[in-house]
């Protein structure tokens, strides 16, 4: 039971927001926003503590004592813990990046919002633990489904609404798809669990049905990533939302769904066919992913568009972890960092925006224009995410990038081999990044701006860009303990 | 016997379903779809599956369906009116569909032709279900299986964590349908902010 405590505080503080939207006001918002955003935090350290105690052995022994329903369906190990961590801080973090937003720029249901986003951050937590289909796909549907609500949440706007739709229908469309091959591979070895299906798929002669509904799956599990060609709904429901939601759908389907693929894959898929099958689309599918995000952001003059196709490409770099999760004892921990940092940088990123619409009211890149004379600490910042988003060697984003590569290296990537030209890639692409990011940052220190008005920031989305600049500095200062930990042995071991 | 019961139901269901995104006539749409989904619950008490298809005529056919045509009903004063779909990709649409189908069907048939000769090669009598029982590691299952009584159980007991989950999803999704559907207070255009706001913040703090 000690087990769930995270995602029982994730239920608990939608529920608050759900009685409090019974009378909103001004201070109950403000007081619901900070008090949910701390009592995440509080629930991420707690969480932290859980993925350390289910390294230890008196973790093991609790995992053995656990309960049936527990263990048939949850994994209690290190790796489903830590994103339950990711969880509760991307949860802490919108509550608090959302709270200015709420209170300028939507009429009503504010504390709605914030309740959904809880529940949202509940089912992101039980997808990267879920080791059997039903909780997989209950947890990827309560995801999804509060993903359609937030994006609907201003529906007087024409452009949000028509996102919102377009998410929805493609959203379930593609969870059609997943529904299909979940139902394959439960139709041809009649276990659920992940660990049934690969000792059921042991002997050869199971054919192409099975990596045919591996790769059906896929699509469900692609479409949340918003991998290439699954991606096409990001953009316009990045733009069409609330920033706040934005925000939020950029780090927390994607990673769940990432972390849930690599649990899925690894698990359930590990024999030739099947294992072929979903390594050979995974590959591309990097490969492209975080080619055209990279490619087509250049090109884009709305910061929230532009956004959108930078966190496809980062969706791109983390699938090569996902991809040699086989291969490598290194991939998942290289996930997991890359996750952390992946956090702190795209949602201080979009902090950043939030505070600066709420004020301007403009996403568009033009008015980024001379931000440094017009509020130093979001230029700065800025440019302090935009070089850990390029990943750049001092900062946290590198830490990623390079746990990727050297994953990507101990699963075998020689000279001339496939792996050899996706990690090529993968570096020319930080290459083009760097293109786009900094040219943001160009603009507001070196283009004169349009006039001097000075952009406030508000209380709670400066706190939230503050610590994502200590979530990013910690992970570099704490770059040695992490890197000890993971050598220290297979840290990740799925259970 | 069986063979015929289920060509019975299937081809029927097929054609209804066709009818559902063919016809122009919305509350003709939704009758099929109706009759589509009672043959469903048809498929699945063929199947031995009662519990599915009480599920399958209770929140399908009587639920579903019945709020749609509902909504039909209620919402367009004029229930005759033709809906026509104007995106002009009905033809490639097809054309997908039916390759994803013909893949489909050529896979599974394959499989299910691989159990098949493995089953005569072993020398059973009833080839595809002895075959399949092997292989679904089923050893361990009682010779009899009473579908009501031990389904209880398995649902709110070994999944009762996906079953919470699922709960909090239908209140979401019940957030959701109340925030859509609920009409728009008052008009105020998208994406600016609202000239009252800062002297409202200043009452709230």
């Amino acid at each position: 039971m000690v087990y769930l405590i995270p995602e029982f505080l994730l239920v608990l503080v939608g529920a608050v927001g759900l009685v409090i939207a019974f009378a909103p006001s001004r201070p109950r918002l403000r007081a619901y926003s900070l008090v949910g955003g701390l009592t995440c935090f509080g629930g991420a350290v707690v969480a932290g503590y859980l993925a350390y105690l289910a390294t230890t052995d008196l973790g093991a022994e609790l995992a053995a004592t656990a309960p049936g329903y527990l263990t048939t369906t949850l994994a209690l190990d290190p790796f489903s813990r830590v994103f339950a961590v990711l969880s509760l801080i991307v949860c802490g973090l919108t509550f608090l990046l959302s709270k200015e937003y709420l209170e300028t720029r939507m009429q009503d249901h504010q504390p709605e919002l914030l309740a959904v986003i809880a529940f949202a951050a509940a089912g992101m937590s039980f997808l990267g633990s879920a080791r059997e289909l039903i909780t997989i796909w209950f947890s990827i549907e309560l995801l999804s489904v509060c993903g359609y609500v937030l994006a609907a949440f201003t529906k007087d706007d024409e452009r949000s609404a028509e996102a919102a739709l377009k998410y929805f229908i493609l959203g379930t469309a593609s969870s059609a798809f997943m529904l299909f091959g979940l139902s394959y591979v439960y139709g041809m070895t009649g276990r659920l669990d992940l660990v049934g299906i690969m000792e059921a798929t042991a002997g050869d002669g199971i054919g192409v049905l099975l990596p045919t509904a591996a790769v059906l799956m896929l699509v469900g599990f692609g479409f949340k990533v918003a991998m290439v060609p699954f991606h096409m709904w990001c953009p316009d429901v990045y733009e069409g939302a609330p920033t706040p939601v934005t925000a939020f759908l950029s780090v927390g389907p994607k990673l769940a769904a990432l972390a849930a693929l690599a649990r899925v894959f690894s698990t359930a898929f590990p024999h030739e066919v099947a294992r072929v099958a979903w390594e050979g689309v995974l590959f591309w599918g990097a490969l492209i992913t975080m080619t055209l995000g990279n490619v087509v952001a250049i090109k884009q003059s709305n910061i929230k568009r532009m956004l959108a196709y930078s966190s496809i490409a980062h969706a791109g770099y983390m699938l090569v972890a996902v991809l040699v999760t086989l291969r490598s004892d290194l991939a998942l921990s290289a996930l997991a960092i890359y996750a952390f940092a992946y956090v702190f940088m795209n949602l201080g990123a979009f902090a950043v925006v939030t505070s600066f619409s709420n004020r301007t009211g403009s996403d568009a890149l033009h008015s980024y224009n001379g931000l440094a004379r017009r509020s130093p600490y979001l230029a700065w910042a800025w440019a302090f995410f935009a070089l850990t988003l390029v990943g750049l060697p001092p900062t946290a984003g590198f830490l990623g990038k390079a746990y990727i590569i050297m994953a990507a290296w101990d699963a075998g990537a020689t000279w001339n081999s496939p792996m050899f030209w996706l990690l090529v890639v993968l570096v020319l692409n930080s290459a083009i990044s760097l293109a786009y990011y900094m040219g943001v940052a160009g603009r507001m220190f070196f283009k004169p701006p349009a006039h001097d008005d000075p952009v406030p920031v508000g209380g709670g989305v400066g706190t939230a860009i503050g610590l994502c600049l200590a979530g990013t500095l910690l992970m570099v200062l704490a770059a040695g303990p992490i890197i000890g930990a993971i050598q220290n042995g297979a840290v990740f071991a799925l259970h | 016997m069986e063979t015929l019961v289920f060509f019975g139901l299937a081809v029927p269901i097929l054609v209804l379903a066709v009818v559902v995104v063919t016809t122009p006539h919305i509350l003709r749409a939704v009758v099929s779809l109706f009759l589509a989904l009672v043959g469903v619950a048809g498929l699945f008490f063929l199947m031995r599956a009662p519990i599915l298809g009480v599920m399958q005529l209770m929140i399908y056919a009587g639920g579903v369906v019945v709020l749609f045509a509902f909504a039909v009903m209620l919402v367009r004063r004029v229930t005759g009116e033709f809906v026509r779909q104007q995106t002009g990709l009905a033809g490639p649409a097809l054309v997908v569909g039916l390759l994803f189908f013909v893949v489909l069907m050529g896979i599974g048939s394959g499989y299910l032709a691989g159990l098949e000769d493995e089953a005569a090669a072993a020398g059973s009598v009833h080839p595809v279900s002895r075959d399949l029982a092997e292989r679904l590691v089923l050893t361990d299952v009682p010779e009899e299986i009473d579908p009501v009584e031990d389904f209880s159980p398995v649902m709110i007991r070994d999944y009762v964590i996906p079953f919470e989950i699922a709960s909090i999803l239908l209140l979401v999704a019940m957030i959701g349908a109340v925030l859509v559907g609920h009409p728009l207070e008052q008009k105020h255009p998208g994406g600016e902010i609202e000239p009252e706001e800062p002297a409202e913040e200043g009452e709230g703090a």
